[in-house]
């Protein structure tokens, strides 16, 4: 074994672990091996401090500089200093010369493999809250159909039943609000008492006059709704209303075998302050007659279980017409004035597409997304340096949108909507106001002003970037 | 906080260059002559004491050190500017390259008046005059005695600091082989030294 290279080894750091009893045992045991370790240390400590070595003389520097045209920077002269304090450390491999430099490649490192890593993490981003943003979307919209689904049917003119359901909605507030039980309520607020079995208004007394397998599952607000649209449907209307003491009961016979109990039948028209059971059940079965071939319904008697009465039931063509399909781009201006130059996208910058769902002629719902740039200035702090970063970039959003109309039946309605999402750096949210101009109905000229908010991030802190504009679009209702 | 990875948003960061990578100031060399200078000047801070020393160290000659040392940063100033779309992946092993590539041009050229293996005499360096650091300037000389092989190879371990497998890189060579290299000058050195030496021993 060359202990003598070993020894070199061991001082350049790389002998290796079994070995290293060994050389310590042969230094314990021969003179000459220490009196070349000492050697060795001080060759290796005399280079490390041969200052003339490492400093560059001032006329090479002048040289240098004056040949490709700079001035020599104060600081450079001064080199002499510099390289005794680095010369301790020029034992390290290259690439890693000043602490500095070092944290600064740390930092430019770590920001570099960000923003290499930016598209991939925006891409994880919108994985991630796709599925959210889907979900919830899916979420939003079943909602919505049901809601809209348990407050009546459709008209024949294809149109949501929306009169039906804004003055139920009015009368069910109304009704609530005079009527209420803590414990339960049927879909229009009347309050049930469950806690007495004898009593005819339990809900798990009540059978459903044409689908039995329904009764004693009164209980459930949602199914009460389903009940009561099953009612409206066949143009029978149970709808269990205590309350309305007012109202005359009447039962009539009809062809269902099923048991009837009075309290169940509730009279729905030409009632004073009829309630929103009423009113709805009333409404269908004044449209159902009109479309039925079963005989018609007086007015002040109904006819309990006309189960072939035909019913006209909503189409996808009208759903699909609650849906509007928008695109509107945007001029808007970053607050404060942004100090660079928005990057751009090959394409669909500053533009949004949306897809709404009207509710209502006044309740629009839906989605939009769009990409459009944010300023951004924050503080990041590496390796004890802070600096400011600032940013313009292009960024995709999406969101949740929602819209009122004021005056969704005149040719021009002002509108205001809010929209509340993502973007690929933060959070976003913007509300707009303006004026749509409808000529036929169908398609819809948007004009509006907006304001806009990006709020993200950085090493705990919270930035906003807002922004105001005008946006300008067009939609189609599908 | 991802960061967008559109060129404005990088060339707009607000850092000074001593915060800067290599290859950063190395791309910042093509810019505007403000811009170009700032750089260069940094690159220069964090380079020029390890280039110079190699070219001093290897060459052994002032002049001819001096003149390598100013030919390499021009050369590196100038392959910047015709580097397109070539990207820069370490700055200090480019500037070892050239100025190895102008060591070796300048010792084609120039008589060896010195071999390693012919020098046996090591009383030779008795009679020179001692100055304040006599180790370090023996240590000089004896460089100068080594040959260019061997010279070099301690000079990129000793006073660049590379490792052995780095060395074996830079100069597509052997590890092992760099290895004894270096292990053969620092013994010739030492066999060198010798006198002055055992005087600092007693």
């Amino acid at each position: 074994m060359n202990y003598s290279e070993l020894l070199h080894d061991w001082i350049d750091g790389t002998l290796a672990s079994q070995h290293e009893e060994a050389v310590f045992i042969a230094l314990a045991h021969d003179a000459e091996l220490r009196t070349e370790l000492q050697d060795l240390i001080r060759i290796r400590a005399a280079v490390q401090n041969d200052t003339a070595a490492f400093t560059p003389s001032p006329a090479d520097t002048s040289a240098i500089f004056g040949r490709l045209g700079f001035s020599v920077p104060a600081d450079i002269p001064s080199l002499a200093t510099a390289s005794a304090t680095t010369s301790a450390v020029v034992g390290t491999t290259v690439g890693t010369s000043a602490s500095a430099s070092a944290g600064a490649a740390k930092v430019l490192s770590g920001l570099a493999v960000m923003g290499s890593a930016a598209k991939v993490a925006l891409a994880g981003v919108w994985r991630s809250y796709g599925a959210v943003l889907a979900s919830a979307c899916v979420a939003s919209l079943a909602t919505v159909l049901m809601m809209n689904w348990s407050t009546g049917g459709t008209s024949t003119n294809g149109t949501s039943n929306s009169t039906i359901a804004n003055n139920g909605a009015a009368q069910s507030a109304n009704v609530s609000s005079a009527n209420h039980s803590p414990t339960l309520e049927n879909s229009f607020g009347a309050p049930i008492n469950p806690n007495n079995p004898n009593n005819p208004n339990n809900p798990s007394n009540l059978t459903h006059p044409t689908n039995p397998s329904l009764g004693g599952m009164y209980a459930d607000t949602v199914r009460e709704r389903v009940i009561v649209r099953e009612i409206v449907k066949e143009t029978v209307r149970y709808v269990h209303e205590p309350s309305v003491a007012k109202n005359e009961i009447e039962n009539t016979s009809g062809n269902d075998a099923s048991p009837r109990n009075e309290s169940t039948l509730v009279q729905t028209v030409n009632v004073p302050k009829e309630s929103a059971a009423e009113m709805v059940a009333r409404h269908a079965v004044e449209q159902a007659s009109k479309r039925s071939s079963a005989p018609s319904i007086a007015q002040n008697a109904f006819t309990p279980a006309l189960t072939n009465t035909p019913n006209r039931e909503e189409t996808f063509a009208d759903v699909l017409h609650r849906f509007r399909f928008g695109v509107r781009g945007f001029t808007t201006l970053s607050l404060p004035a942004p100090s660079m130059e928005p990057s751009a996208m090959p394409f669909f910058n500053n533009a949004a597409l949306s897809l709404h769902y009207a509710l209502s002629p006044n309740h629009l719902v839906g989605v939009e997304v769009g990409q459009e740039a944010f300023f951004q200035r924050y503080q990041s702090t590496e390796n004890q340096d802070t600096y400011t970063v600032t940013q313009y970039p292009t960024q995709w959003w999406a969101g949740l949108t929602y819209r009122y109309n004021f005056t969704p039946e005149g040719l021009f309605s002002p509108y205001a909507s809010a929209t509340l999402g993502v973007a690929g750096y933060g959070f976003l949210g913007r509300t707009q106001v303006g004026c749509t101009y409808s000529p036929d109905g169908v398609t819809q000229f948007l004009l509006g002003v907006e304001a806009s908010a990006l709020v993200y991030g950085h090493q705990g802190m919270n930035y906003v970037s807002p922004k105001v504009g005008v946006t300008y679009g067009v939609s189609l209702r599908l | 906080m991802p960061k967008s990875q559109d060129s404005k948003t990088i060339s707009n960061i607000i850092m000074p260059p001593n915060n800067q990578t290599d290859i950063a100031l190395y791309a910042q060399l093509r810019a505007s002559h403000p811009e170009a200078e700032r750089a260069f000047a940094e690159l220069y801070r964090r380079h020029a004491p390890r280039i110079n020393a190699y070219c001093k160290r290897v060459l052994g000659s002032r002049e001819e050190s001096s003149d390598v040392f100013q030919e390499t940063f021009a050369r590196f100033y100038e392959s910047a500017q015709t580097a397109g779309e070539r990207t820069m992946t370490n700055v200090p092993a480019y500037l070892l390259v050239i100025a190895r590539n102008l060591c070796l041009q300048h010792k084609r050229n120039t008589r060896v008046t010195f071999r390693f293996e012919d020098y046996d005499s090591p009383d030779h360096h008795a009679a020179r005059r001692i100055e304040e650091n006599e180790l370090l300037s023996l240590i000089t000389t004896a460089l100068e005695l080594l040959d260019f092989e061997h010279r070099e190879a301690f000079v990129l371990r000793e006073y660049d600091g590379l490792s052995h497998q780095e060395i074996a890189e830079f100069l597509n060579a052997n590890e092992a082989t760099i290895r004894t290299r270096v292990h053969r000058a620092k013994q010739k050195i030492r066999q060198i030294l010798s006198p002055y030496l055992h005087d600092l021993n007693k």
